[in-house]
């Protein structure tokens, strides 16, 4: 299952998972046509109004994604994509940010024009799913497979998530954060670094999207069936 | 023998999900599982290699679920073999699928066992030691005989010679 938002006053909610300056974010997320502009998943400064945040979001007035840095001042720098016919399914949107120089967004694993204008929001304190960090701008959609980097993933990684890969499977040595947001732990558990996101009002659940996993396979081993002494000292090499 | 050998496991992260219809990933007291759809036929694929000491005969396919929450009622399960051996990958090559249909435990979450058997050769894509090959389970949730609300859940699926 994933993580449904009522695009009221729902969210997911943890501390600051890293403070680097050079961080990826991704995940597989829903926007429900007519909504109005929204945070996606944001790591800023917890009540820090509307600066001091990188953020992924839905921009209503325009109908574009963004990937946004917003510093102190909120003098606010934005790469962005068309979300044109992308509302009421699974969308893969993912932010890099490269230190404070700058930032792109990748809308289904394709690489929208970077932003390159430095901006520096002060370090923050908050990672928030689905809400700001002063409560507004909620998600009326969904969530799931949420990663958090620090580093600045490439494209042939981006591609990776956006065809349907486990986080777990790009640049794990990386990966500060992890939340597949199956929906039925409260908190919701980051399966790498032990962040688990505290529900925010009651976001339900909702149908998972689909993702490949790296996984162990299970073959079987075949008992040899021994039913002489003989075999038996065979075995071990003896005679 | 080779009868009653395991040959293979698959959990529910073995799972390769189609493009479309796809069974979807929850958890049932953090145990993984496939949630199937009540309504609309949906799938999970899995990728296995016949071991060395296969030694021809017939393949039970046994799926290990439980009901989402009905506690009465018929799960219809489909299975199908796929060899890949001179597969085209952009294609799929699947031999018809066999059927098999439980009734749920009377607990929702207790496991019950779906046994679907394929006579060795056309059956089973007339797989062979050393073939890598694909398995698809499907509930026929639009069957008849498919009278179980809500979601099957599926724990394990177990290949055995028989």
């Amino acid at each position: 299952m994933a993580r449904s938002f009522d695009g009221s006053n729902d969210g997911l909610s943890v501390s600051a998972p890293t403070t680097s300056t050079t961080i990826t974010m991704a995940g597989w997320f829903w926007f429900n046509t007519g909504l109005a502009s929204t945070f996606a998943m944001t790591l800023g400064i917890s009540g820090s109004a509307t600066n001091n945040r990188r953020y992924l979001q839905y921009l209503a007035s325009d109908t574009t994604f963004g990937a946004v840095t917003v510093n102190n001042a909120g003098s606010s720098r934005r790469s962005s994509g068309s979300a044109s016919g992308l509302f009421d399914q699974w969308v893969h949107l993912a932010g890099v940010w490269s230190g404070t120089a700058s930032r792109q967004l990748f809308i289904n694993g394709v690489a929208q024009t970077a932003e390159s204008t430095s901006n520096a929001p002060n370090s923050p304190d908050q990672l928030r799913f689905g809400l700001g960090h002063t409560g507004g701008s909620p998600l009326a959609g969904r969530a799931a497979e949420c990663g958090l980097w620090d580093s600045a993933l490439v494209q042939a990684q981006i591609t990776l998530l956006a065809l349907g890969f486990s986080p777990l499977a790009v640049r794990p040595a990386d990966l500060v954060g992890y939340w597949p947001l199956i929906g039925r732990t409260s908190p919701e558990i980051d399966v790498v670094g032990g962040s688990g996101l505290t529900l925010v009002d009651a976001p339900a659940v909702a149908v998972h999207p689909r993702i490949f996993y790296a996984s162990r396979v299970a073959p079987a081993h075949r008992a040899i069936p021994v039913s002489t002494t003989t075999s038996r000292l065979a075995l071990l090499g003896v005679g | 023998m080779a009868s009653g050998d395991l040959l293979w496991s698959f959990h529910p992260y073995n799972n390769e999900p189609p493009a479309s219809n796809y069974a979807t990933l929850d958890t049932r007291n953090l145990h993984p599982v496939l949630d199937f759809d009540a309504a609309t036929d949906e799938f999970a694929v899995f990728l296995w290699t016949v071991p060395p000491f296969y030694s021809g005969g017939s393949i039970a396919v046994k799926v290990y679920w439980a009901a989402t929450s009905a506690t009465s009622g018929d799960g219809v399960i489909t299975s199908a073999i796929e060899t890949l051996n001179a597969q085209d990958m952009d294609s799929d090559g699947f031999a018809s699928a066999n059927t098999a249909t439980t009734t749920c435990s009377g607990t929702s979450g207790v496991c019950v066992e779906t046994s679907i058997t394929h006579t060795s050769g056309a059956q089973m894509d007339s797989i062979a030691a050393g073939h890598r090959s694909r398995v698809k389970i499907s509930r026929d949730a639009d069957a008849a005989g498919d009278t179980m609300s809500g979601d099957l859940e599926l724990r394990s699926v177990d290949l055995y010679e028989v």
